[in-house]
């Protein structure tokens, strides 16, 4: 198994997209959001803590970056094989001795690093608040990056294995919009269509931000360790998928 | 030995639009083989069936014996697509080194022959601009060199010179004779017969999907007045009357 090429494919597919004016764009938005709530935490810290709430504006500031990252999710993952092949470059690299799933893990592992990188700045950006401005956080924080990178990982991969069949933009917006949890929570409790659910993509778990509005238990280890398991067993099925398709795919 | 060989090959789109028909092929080591034909005769599905990009509906087709399938002969192979799709964002050497990388070059020799090659097609003195800079002409000499860097046996070309002003196809004559003498084996499909007519050993005319005619320039020129064109025309002709 030649993992040189694996490799080759995913570090062009990181600097691609760092030329990509979209995901750019989506960093550069991000990064004026992190100034902004630093301006605020400087500003008028004081006044929140006193009031209480200044973890909640933390939370505020995780519940928009996950969303830019979901947005980064879905790009990444859609745009991977797509662009090479609506661009016609993918013939001088299939014209090598690479074969399809060396092509597809390597665009997949770029896009995973991407994520990765993604939730560790997330992280990273809010240990800095935390420390800087003394905060006084929920519990439930400590987790919000790693379950942030479960739910990307699960967008990306369902953007990837959807963009594989239609047009990307439409495997974005059905990646986006995919996550049945929601039905299955407040309409389809019991009965055999239940059981539908442990099979479809749900992203709210993930979202530590939900959890904390609406006041629901916050996770433990063993909650962690389960939605982490899901994930990855989600999104492996997914990539598995893709590799399906992309092994039968026409590309001229 | 057969580098390119093919049998009862067939691609059929949906029910209806049948693109290729039971294409029996043989291209032998070190030759020149042109294949022509009007535009949608099968030339490109051809050279897709033979670089795996799409799955032919019945019959087989092998690169140096081994099925188009895997990947291993493909060490062997260099492809000029008719249309140079190049990734934008790189230099013409970091491109280079891209394609050298996947084709399993070592790091040292790479770099040699990205120099090399930079140099043969003419993009040494703008090794620092961005592919999305260079003009056409640019980009094929630049789709050439990629084809080249691993030093292929075989080099598939589709429609070469569709693209090229008359000093690249002067160029691109002189290359392809010059890859002859090294004994290389390269397949043509054009259909700008007078380009095909100066350097291949043999040529096979499609039309409609159909392999119409295969004929030896070699012995077919001495033994004949009638150029490329003509043969080629009184082959499509005989077909429609």
């Amino acid at each position: 198994m030649n993992l040189t090429n694996v490799g080759v494919v995913a570090i062009d597919y990181l600097r691609a997209l760092l030329h990509r004016r979209l995901l750019i764009a989506l960093v550069i938005v991000v990064v004026f959001i992190a100034l902004i709530f630093f301006m605020v935490f400087a500003t008028v810290s004081q006044v929140l803590q006193e009031s209480g709430q200044l973890g909640f504006v933390l939370v505020v500031f995780y519940g928009i970056t996950s969303f830019c990252g979901s947005l980064v999710a879905i790009y990444v993952g859609a745009s991977a094989v797509h662009t090479e092949i609506s661009q016609g470059s993918i013939a001088m690299i299939l014209a090598r001795p690479v074969s399809r799933w060396q092509f597809l893990l390597g665009k997949y592992i770029g896009a995973v690093a991407v994520l990765l990188g993604y939730s560790l700045a997330m992280a990273g950006l809010m240990a800095v608040y935390i420390l800087v401005f003394d905060l006084d956080v929920f519990p439930a924080m400590r987790f919000a990056p790693w379950m942030t990178f479960c739910q990307f990982l699960i967008m990306g991969t369902l953007a990837l294995v959807l963009s594989t069949i239609m047009h990307p933009s439409i495997a974005a917006v059905l990646a986006f919009f995919s996550d049945l949890g929601w039905v299955f929570e407040f309409f389809v409790t019991e009965g055999p269509f239940f059981y539908i659910s442990y099979a479809l993509p749900s992203y709210s778990l993930y979202n530590v931000w939900i959890q904390l509005v609406s006041a629901t238990p916050l996770y433990g280890w063993k909650d962690l360790t389960f939605l982490t398991l899901y994930a990855f067993d989600l999104s492996l099925i997914f990539f598995l998928l893709a590799m399906w398709r992309m092994r039968y795919k026409e590309v001229n | 030995m057969s580098v390119i060989l093919t049998e009862k090959l067939s691609k059929t789109y949906g029910s209806q639009t049948v693109a290729l028909t039971d294409l029996d092929l043989e291209v032998r080591e070190s030759e020149v083989f042109g294949l022509i034909g009007p535009n949608g005769s099968g030339k490109s599905t051809t050279i897709h069936l033979l670089l795996n990009f799409i799955r032919p509906s019945s019959g087989t087709a092998q690169l140096f014996g081994e099925p188009v399938t895997g990947s291993k002969h493909r060490q062997r192979l260099g492809y000029v697509p008719e249309s140079i799709n190049l990734h934008m964002y790189h230099t013409g050497p970091s491109l280079l080194k891209y394609y050298g990388q996947l084709s399993g070059l070592r790091p040292r020799a790479l770099s040699q022959r990205i120099g090399d090659l930079l140099e043969y097609v003419g993009l040494d003195d703008v090794p620092k601009r961005r592919v999305r800079k260079y003009s056409k002409g640019m980009k094929q000499r630049l789709g050439l060199a990629q084809a080249l860097l691993h030093d292929p046996d075989l080099l598939i070309l589709d429609e070469p010179t569709s693209n090229m002003d008359p000093v690249g196809r002067r160029e691109f004559r002189e290359l392809v004779l010059d890859l002859k003498k090294k004994g290389k084996t390269v397949f043509i499909s054009s259909h700008i017969l007078s380009e095909l007519g100066a350097v291949c050993d043999r040529v096979a005319i499609l039309q409609r999907g159909i392999l119409k005619r295969v004929e030896d320039l070699r012995t077919w020129d001495e033994a004949n007045d009638d150029s490329l064109e003509e043969l080629f025309f009184k082959t499509i002709d005989g077909e429609e009357s």
